[in-house]
């Protein structure tokens, strides 16, 4: 499912990301082969109950995860470099994963808000 | 049988446009007409600088994630600039790699995976950069796009 979220910032600017919505029902993901899959940007929405999330992250091109509460708004952010080998995996308590790839060209602490504004089935 | 064309046509970004910063991520990329773009090279600068080539964002960090952090802010005043000047809106994007670019729209900007390339590419002056090849120096300097 697409969704369209609206990043507002203290500049007025507003940038739009067309995301892929995926559902997650795990409290493990293996977030490299949904980028493959799904392409950036990508949302990703735990449904498992769970207080936390473990998101695996090894071999990931270079992103920004930025974990967000059930009104999507802007909590913390995982910066994901040079996609080490081996077990780099962070956890997150939020509903909602917005993976967007690196470089960023705002900065974070000029987030205002995130909405959605549609949704669109696709495929 | 050869499949290779004996002739090429069009060209690719020279080195010359290379060294003032032509090709390099990030720039910005404005559509004049159908398969016309101009390119603007991004300049991360301390101190104003006479004869750079392009846009020159002032900034005293020389780390790349906070120098880019600055895009969006510093583009939408350019855009702002030219626009006022021509008394029209333009079409532009900063293009930040192979595939990410975020369009300047009226409905806001939008991030996309796909970057302008091919066509005609200018620069500010209208000389010609490249003739049907991408918009970025690559280095293997064979993938064409109409």
């Amino acid at each position: 499912m697409k969704k369209q979220l609206v990043v507002r910032l203290s500049s007025k600017l507003e940038v739009n990301f067309h995301c892929t919505e995926v559902s997650v029902t795990s409290t493990f993901l293996d977030v490299p082969p949904i980028v493959s899959e799904h392409h950036f940007p990508i949302l990703l929405h735990f449904q498992h109950g769970a207080l936390v999330s473990t998101l695996h992250l090894s071999q990931l091109p270079d992103a920004l995860l930025l974990h967000l509460d059930e009104n999507l708004q802007f909590q913390s952010a995982t910066y994901a470099y040079h996609h080490p080998h081996g077990d780099f995996d962070v956890q997150s308590q939020c509903p909602f994963v917005l993976i967007l790839p690196l470089p960023i060209p705002f900065d974070l602490k000029d987030i205002v808000s995130i909405r959605s504004i549609s949704n669109t089935q696709t495929k | 049988m050869s499949t290779t064309p004996d002739k090429q046509i069009g060209f690719p970004i020279s080195q010359s446009h290379a060294e003032q910063g032509f090709g390099r991520f990030p720039y910005v990329v404005i559509r004049l007409h159908y398969g016309i773009y101009m390119q603007f090279p991004i300049h991360f600068v301390k101190e104003r600088k006479d004869g750079l080539a392009g846009i020159s964002i002032q900034t005293e960090s020389s780390y790349p994630k906070e120098q880019q952090a600055l895009l969006l802010d510093a583009i939408a005043k350019f855009k702002s600039q030219i626009d006022e000047q021509k008394k029209r809106s333009h079409r532009l994007c900063v293009v930040l790699s192979e595939q990410q670019a975020y369009y300047f729209e009226e409905e806001g900007i939008k991030f996309s995976q796909s970057i302008p390339k091919g066509g005609t590419l200018l620069n500010s002056q209208q000389d010609f950069l490249a003739m049907g090849f991408p918009h970025q120096i690559q280095t293997q300097q064979s993938e064409r796009h109409g």
